[in-house]
């Protein structure tokens, strides 16, 4: 059963319109933990969004036999989505990305291939001189 | 520059840890948290206090 109905897909083409360098969709499952189903659901929903773009790679990997990507991502839960660009821009999704995060996802991809985001040029002056490290968590739910 | 979204119903032991109670709940290097949206000045100031200031 698809996750995404005809309108969402429409939706999400249109707005893949904004697409531009290809970007590369890597997905991180388990298959012998408790999160196997959501890992399922996951790597479904990467593989519907991914098919509505031909901009967009799927790679599916395991978070215990795929230990080194794992690491160099900086991944270490399940499951697990790095939207990646013309480089790691440090684009994270724990957990399936469904209501609100799907937004987020969609334009996720879309700012990766851009690689422009909507940011005003204060903003983004202030972010380039910055010389150490920013790690920003967002906590959401579904609904 | 990492940027992780999280959602905090799979990951009840990371909620927990960062004592999320309402979302969206933002937490910027384990040391600025905030909930809600902030406009993009304000999430600005954010990200610079938690990356240690303006300036060496």
């Amino acid at each position: 059963m698809a996750l995404l109905n005809a309108r969402d897909e429409a939706e999400v083409r249109k707005q893949f319109g904004q697409m531009r360098d290809p970007i590369k969709l890597v997905v991180f499952s388990e298959t012998l933990s408790g999160a196997v189903d959501l890992c399922r659901q996951n790597e479904q929903l990467v593989r519907e969004v991914a098919a509505l773009t031909d901009k967009a790679t799927v790679e599916v990997l395991n978070l215990a036999i795929d230990r080194a990507r794992a690491e160099s991502y900086g991944v270490d839960r399940v499951p697990a989505i790095v939207v990646e660009g013309a480089r790691d821009y440090g684009i994270r999704f724990y957990g399936v990305p469904s209501g609100y995060e799907f937004g987020n996802l969609i334009d996720s991809m879309i700012v990766a291939s851009t690689g422009e985001p909507a940011l005003s040029e204060e903003t983004k002056a202030s972010l380039q001189a910055l010389t150490s490290d920013v790690d920003i968590k967002v906590f959401s739910t579904p609904t | 520059m990492r940027a992780t979204a999280i959602e905090a119903t799979e990951f009840p032991d990371l909620s927990r840890a960062y004592r999320v109670m309402a979302v969206p709940k933002i937490v910027i290097n384990d040391r600025v948290e905030f909930e809600g949206a902030l406009p993009e000045p304000q999430f600005l100031a954010a990200v610079l206090q938690a990356a240690g200031g303006n300036g060496p």
